[in-house]
């Protein structure tokens, strides 16, 4: 659906068509939904979160402004939501990582290429997401969102900027950090255990 | 450069961010240096791995969302009830609220009460002014009575039996007609749930009119433009007894007029098609009128 094709749907909608939403949720459905489902972990709340944004974007559509594409737009209500849940659950464990953290700028150690991160056969495959999905579930919401924005939802850095109100510049760094946790998260389990060297020398 | 930028090169290069140098300067670093292939390696497979991972939404997903577009915004009304008694001390008063027909308008802020006597005709315009946000407030009745009396607003889902001499309206706080929209014209009085059944309509003979439901059940009858049903079991004309309907949707003609009603467990409501207010019948074996309306 291009962008005039939406804001076409959209106007009609607003002029009292309003079961035209349908094209809206049909178009966005699936993106939303695993925004949600990597957001939350969990099937349940994926939904009530993907059915709170779609219905918060249906009642405020008059405020929508054109000014970026309307999936962008949702995806930012979508991880709200996801994030609104989140706060109603106890926290898990979660890994500490903030904004400009001195040790993070540490560069990960990793001697060889580590073939689990390039499987091969669907049980790999297999392996490799569930072990991701995991992990990302303990990264901090707020950078566990930049990624799957990234990801899963395909937005640029500036798009992301945009419905998170972030500079492109903070994204890109979010987006860096998440990615360097995730590995070095993923080695420290049990799956992807291999022998760190500190001097960044083979093992 | 140390591994650190490189790395993050790496993150950039997997969003196509990187400049035609910053890639080829990444390109023979990684050539050279196995632990930046390595972490080039893992970001790639975690990215495939995130994009992999994709499923179906649930049925339920759309069924959800589309639900809540077809019904008109009532999440956002309050959830207490608001009961209102008004206590009339004039027997007259009492008369018309137990016989005629009440209706009301509520427009956020102010609260209008009409009543007819049992002749059809508007007889007291009653007008409360005041606030209702859920609290115990106090409306006035004006030009009701010689002498105004007050009103109580409380919140509570009981109807408390009532004196002999005393009329009680117990209202609850109602939203917009199905299809309505509560945000311009005010909120009016109606059933709990939307109709789901079929309207029916049947011509009336002479200044009245026999209503019956879908499937052909006698329910009542609409004299003139004023209702007279009898809820619950009721005695049709070649001495059968039917039931009521409970929320079914009728449409009546009569006399030329055509009225819409709806029925809510011992409530009927009425109003003259393209009209926006809702008129409840009496009920009648008690001697004061209910009228509950749900939100």
């Amino acid at each position: 659906m291009t962008r005039l094709e939406e804001m076409d749907i959209i106007h009609r909608i607003l002029s009292g068509d309003t079961q035209l939403f349908e094209l809206l949720v049909n178009e966005n459905q699936k993106a939303v939904y695993n925004l949600a489902l990597r957001m939350t972990g969990s099937q349940q709340d994926a939904r009530d979160a993907s059915q709170e944004a779609f219905i918060k974007a249906y009642r405020s559509l008059s405020s929508f402004r054109g000014d970026s594409k309307f999936s962008v737009w949702l995806y930012r209500l979508t991880t709200n939501a996801c994030l609104d849940l989140l706060r109603q659950r106890s926290r898990r464990a979660e890994v500490s990582l903030t904004e400009s953290a001195d040790e993070d700028d540490e560069p990960i150690q990793m001697p060889v290429p580590d073939e689990r991160f390039c499987p091969e056969t669907e049980l790999e495959k297999k392996e490799l997401r569930e072990a991701v999905r995991h992990a990302i579930a303990k990264l901090p919401p707020d950078f566990r969102q930049a990624l799957l924005l990234r990801e899963i939802s395909g937005l640029s850095y500036e798009e992301i900027g945009l419905a998170l109100q972030l500079e492109a510049g903070t994204v890109k760094s979010r987006i860096f950090r998440a990615r360097k946790k995730l590995a070095q998260l993923l080695m420290a389990d049990g799956n992807f255990s291999i022998p760190i060297s500190s001097d960044g020398k083979e093992a | 450069m140390d591994c650190d930028i490189f790395q993050e090169l790496v993150s950039r290069m997997l969003d196509e961010d990187l400049s035609a140098e910053e890639a080829e300067a990444l390109r023979e670093h990684v050539s050279v240096c196995p632990s930046c292939r390595a972490v080039f390696a893992a970001f790639v497979g975690i990215s495939n791995s995130l994009k992999d991972d994709l499923t179906e939404p649930p049925q339920a997903l759309k069924t959800g969302v589309m639900r809540a577009v077809r019904r008109p915004a009532r999440a956002e009304r309050r959830k207490t009830p608001l009961v209102l008694k008004i206590l009339v001390p004039a027997a007259a008063c009492f008369a018309i609220l137990a016989v005629g027909a009440v209706y009301m308008t509520y427009n956020g802020t102010n609260l209008s009460l009409s009543a007819r006597d049992s002749a059809g005709s508007y007889n007291k315009d009653v007008v409360l002014a005041g606030d209702s946000d859920g609290e115990a407030a106090q409306f006035s009745l004006y030009g009701a009575e010689d002498d105004a009396s007050d009103l109580i607003i409380e919140d509570t889902d009981e109807i408390a039996p009532f004196a002999e001499d005393e009329a009680a309206v117990s209202m609850q706080d109602a939203g917009a007609p199905a299809g309505g929209d509560a945000a311009d014209a005010g909120r009016y009085a109606e059933p709990a749930s939307a109709p789901e059944n079929g309207l029916s309509s049947y011509s009336a003979v002479r200044d009245s009119a026999s209503v019956y439901t879908d499937d052909g059940a006698f329910y009542g009858e609409i004299h003139n433009d004023n209702v007279d049903f009898f809820l619950g079991t009721v005695c049709a004309d070649d001495g059968g007894t039917y039931q009521s309907g409970d929320g079914q949707a009728y449409t009546v003609d009569c006399d030329g007029l055509t009225y819409e009603l709806q029925a809510q467990g011992e409530t009927l409501w009425w109003r003259a098609a393209g009209e926006e207010t809702y008129f409840l019948s009496p009920v009648p074996t008690s001697d004061f009128l209910s009228l509950i309306i749900r939100s």
